[in-house]
């Protein structure tokens, strides 16, 4: 038994390491330029406006913050003329700027070396340059025309020093022959964005929410507290009414009442959840008995940060658990009335009954313990669709969730707290999951020699 | 062996669905919306079918299609005319007089259902800038049912393909040499960083592959001459590790981030969206179903005989793993249309100018006292998924008879 969950256990780590892969190769799809929006300001054209190199220094320090000044990935395969720091660099143009001045010269050390100078060089110079000595200076960057280059170092070179340096590295560089079609390897090591993004994951931190700038976790805390707390309330409404439903639907066999039953649940089943929110909401709302009787069950848009006792956000979650549970129902009473039938037929309920235990007794006491088993840990798999369905739900009845807060950071372009709830409802539901397998490991000791045959019918 | 065909094995069972009342209401049902979907532009349209107009015969809404075809250009008859204001000889109307996307902006609020309007009535009422609900009711049918069609079609392409894989090659029947492993797997980082690189250069891209697979090809069996060892692929396990990841990122969440990030979002990407996250579900039966025939005993004979892995797979395995898989394809379209009206009610997907049945509900939101506008569109999610559900019920029914019944097909 214990191999079984040791292996269960480890199979846990591939998988939550894809979740990781999707969701950070998911962020770095993202439209827009992260740096500029935590930033609070784009400007289109830097060297139109003041010192272009205060903006590029703040730029880097904004970059820096959010770990895009290193490499992306433990390595990168990329065209071998590409200049090392063409990976690290977060400005767009800049590494347009690596990769046309790695098409065209060689050795790629002296690129480096010569980009970097020009940022150095540009700040010392600034302010003790002129107007025409500033625009010879900053027609230097972006271009790759050597000749160019050079005569204007030497006009620049004539009043600053500094300068020289960077005719050096430019009078070292000669052209390419051709450029080298095969792939180059490039190998990063521990610094980079994925790296430090699971490491921070993994000690709970969640990174600076690109919107108020504060750290994600506060947020995602409270979303929490309120996800699990109607999720909860849900879970207890289907199990309470649902597990009683699906037992008598069993034990009543097939008679004119459960077929009335059965055909209403399963007509509740297809009723969308939010559809139920939403009349339930116009009911409570508008309408005037509806108003008197269940106002208080609503939450207002101005008491936003009023609810911290306990009953306070249940009574607010009450109608939000309520469109939860009747959907899914069916569903529950259906797995539990299978699950009761299957018992049912079998060899110690008639032991039981020769026995002369009464009808209660054995309902109770051995049919039901052993039909709630398989059901539990199915259940288990339900928690994702909960959580990923939860969400419309706290939009329509305005319960800061996670899955509203979810919402609110992809309009927001919060990215960081959109794939950091991505990972955590995940990891919940992996969570979950693997809870639901070692129970039922534990419960049935068939388990551990069927996991070979392709499982128990859950995957 | 004969050749099964595939397609008298689905009307069997359609017909045998047939049989059950559900079955027979669940397929008037079904075929009920998808006639409102296909022919949504001559229920609801603001010009009439056909129309005798100054003694010449028009046919106004077959002109909308024409016209959209390029084959005949606008009539200069009717050109900035409402058609409803004018005097006809004779005139077909569709039988809902309104456009879903025609606003009236003199409107202040939302008009109940049963209002009189100067142009007809709007039956079940409209939104507070004048589109009717009726109308959009009968042309988001047309998109509800294209998104699910379509995610569930590509669902049950990725499904069965890698579910009978899965189930019947296992983990250790499909055996490949080391060296066409290795092989294929450099092509396949080639192939990625060629497109990404080298995307002006098609030529190179050629010319590497040839210089890698070339010489490589000619001496290959050369050197192996001997060599036995295989390495087997492990196609159930890989399977089973991406089905469990795609089942523990909340759906809803991985579909939010991906149409986030993606710059057009039309019908077909949110249905290429949903497909992706549905096939496991697909998959799953199917391999169930593959895992129960394995071991039959034609099987054995035909893999004595000495057929290929695909061969079997294809004439044999396929033809009874659609059943399941036909059942989890309704099953799953029932679940799409959920997917897509959250989505929509959320606004996100599709434009906001397109009227679906989710977009009319989250209207319902902000204007809390037009019931109306929250009430129809649900009940027309409500009763296609109910339809759905029945269907893939009386499917479910009809195959466990007919299993009980048959040995599976050969």
């Amino acid at each position: 038994m214990s191999g079984y969950l040791v292996v269960r256990i480890l199979m846990f780590i591939p998988t939550m390491l894809g979740i990781l892969l999707i969701s950070f190769f998911l962020s770095r799809q993202v439209p827009g330029d992260p740096v500029t929006q935590i930033m609070g300001e784009s400007i289109e054209n830097p060297q139109a406006s003041g010192n272009p190199f205060n903006y590029y220094r703040e730029y880097d320090r904004a970059a820096r913050s959010i770990d895009r000044d290193i490499p992306s990935f433990y390595f990168s395969i990329a065209p071998s003329y590409l200049p090392r720091s063409y990976f690290s660099e977060p400005h767009p143009r800049f590494r347009e700027w690596y990769l046309e001045l790695g098409k065209k010269w060689k050795p790629r050390r002296m690129i480096d070396s010569f980009v970097s100078d020009y940022f150095k060089t540009g700040e010392t110079i600034w302010r003790k340059s002129d107007e025409e000595e500033r625009e010879l200076y900053l027609s230097l960057e972006g271009s790759v025309d050597r000749n160019q280059m050079i005569k204007s170092l030497q006009i620049l070179t004539d009043s600053f020093a500094e300068c020289s340096i960077m005719l050096h590295s430019l009078r070292q560089m000669e052209a390419r022959a051709t450029r080298s079609v095969f792939p180059g390897w490039y190998w990063w090591g521990g610094e980079n964005a994925f790296h430090r993004w699971i490491s921070d994951l993994a000690v709970l931190d969640f990174g600076i929410s690109l919107r108020d700038g504060r750290p994600a976790t506060a947020r995602v805390k409270e979303a929490l507290i309120w996800t699990l707390l109607m999720n909860g309330l849900a879970l207890l409404g289907l199990l309470g009414l649902g597990l009683p439903i699906g037992i008598w639907l069993a034990i009543s066999g097939k008679s004119n009442r459960t077929a009335v039953v059965s055909s209403v649940l399963y007509a509740g089943y297809a009723v969308p959840s939010f559809w139920l929110a939403t009349l339930l909401l116009i009911f409570f709302s508008t309408t005037d008995w509806g108003r008197s009787v269940g106002g208080w069950m609503l939450r207002s848009p101005l008491l936003m940060a009023g609810e911290t006792t306990l009953v306070d956000r249940l009574r607010v979650l009450i109608l939000p658990a309520a469109s939860i549970v009747l959907p899914s129902l069916a569903f529950v009473a259906r797995q539990m009335e299978q699950s009761v039938s299957r018992e049912l037929g079998k060899l110690y309920v008639t032991t039981a009954r020769a026995k002369g235990l009464s009808r209660g007794r054995i309902i109770w006491r051995h049919i039901v313990p052993n039909a709630l088993f398989p059901v539990i840990t199915w259940l288990a798999t339900l928690i994702p669709a909960l959580l990923a369905g939860s969400l419309v739900i706290e939009v329509i009845f305005n319960i800061p969730g996670m899955g509203r807060l979810m919402w609110e950071s992809i309009f927001g372009r919060d990215w960081p707290v959109v794939f950091t709830v991505l990972v955590l409802t995940s990891f919940l539901a992996l969570v979950g999951q693997l809870s639901a397998d070692v129970i039922y490991a534990f419960i049935d000791p068939r388990v551990q020699f069927g996991s070979q045959n392709g499982g128990h019918g859950k995957n | 062996m004969e050749r099964i065909e595939g397609r008298s094995y689905i009307v069997r069972l359609i017909r045998g669905m047939y049989r059950q009342m559900i079955g027979r209401i669940a397929i008037y049902g079904i075929a009920l919306f998808v006639f409102v979907a296909l022919a949504a532009d001559f229920l609801a349209n603001d010009r009439p079918l056909m129309c005798s107009y100054q003694e010449r015969i028009y046919s106004p809404v077959l002109h909308t299609y024409t016209s959209a075809l390029g084959w005949s250009s606008a009539s200069e008859v009717f050109r900035d005319q409402d058609y409803r204001d004018l005097t006809y000889d004779w005139a077909v109307w569709p039988p809902v007089r309104f456009r879903p996307d025609e606003l009236n902006l003199d409107q202040s609020r939302a008009l109940p259902p049963m209002s009189r309007f100067e142009r007809g009535a709007h039956w079940l009422g409209t939104d507070d800038i004048g589109r009717d609900v009726l109308s959009g009711l009968i042309h988001g049918t047309r998109t509800t049912m294209a998104i699910a069609v379509l995610s569930m079609g590509i669902a049950f392409l990725i499904g069965v393909l890698f579910g009978i894989g899965a189930g019947y090659l296992g983990d250790r029947r499909w055996k490949v040499r080391p060296d066409v492993l290795v092989c294929s797997f450099l092509g396949l980082v080639v192939l990625i960083y060629s497109s990404i690189w080298l995307s002006n250069s098609t030529l190179w891209m050629f010319l590497i592959i040839l210089l890698i697979v070339g010489p490589y090809a000619l001496v290959r069996d050369r050197w192996l001459r001997g060599q036995n060892r295989y390495w087997s692929v492990p196609v159930d396990g890989t399977v089973l590790r991406i089905m469990e990841i795609l089942r523990a990122i909340p759906d809803l969440f991985l579909l939010l981030a991906a149409l986030a990030i993606m710059r057009n979002t039309g019908i077909f990407q949110i249905a290429l969206l949903i497909g992706l996250l549905r096939w496991p579900s697909i998959a799953r039966y199917v391999r169930a179903e593959v895992l129960r025939i394995r071991n039959a005993p034609f099987i054995e004979v035909a893999q004595m005989q000495g057929k290929r892995s695909w061969r079997i797979m294809w004439t044999y395995l396929l033809p009874n793993a659609i059943g399941p898989a036909l059942i989890a394809v309704v099953f799953g379209m029932s679940s799409a249309v959920l997917i897509e009206a959250a989505l929509s009610f959320l606004g996100i997907g599709l434009p906001a100018s397109e009227v679906t049945w989710g977009s009319m509900m989250s209207e319902a939101r902000t204007n809390l006292e037009a019931w109306w506008l929250a009430l129809f569109p649900g009940l027309g999610i409500f009763l296609l998924i109910w339809t759905l559900n029945q269907a893939a019920d009386a499917l479910l029914n009809e195959l466990q008879t007919e299993r009980r019944h048959q040995t599976p097909y050969f």
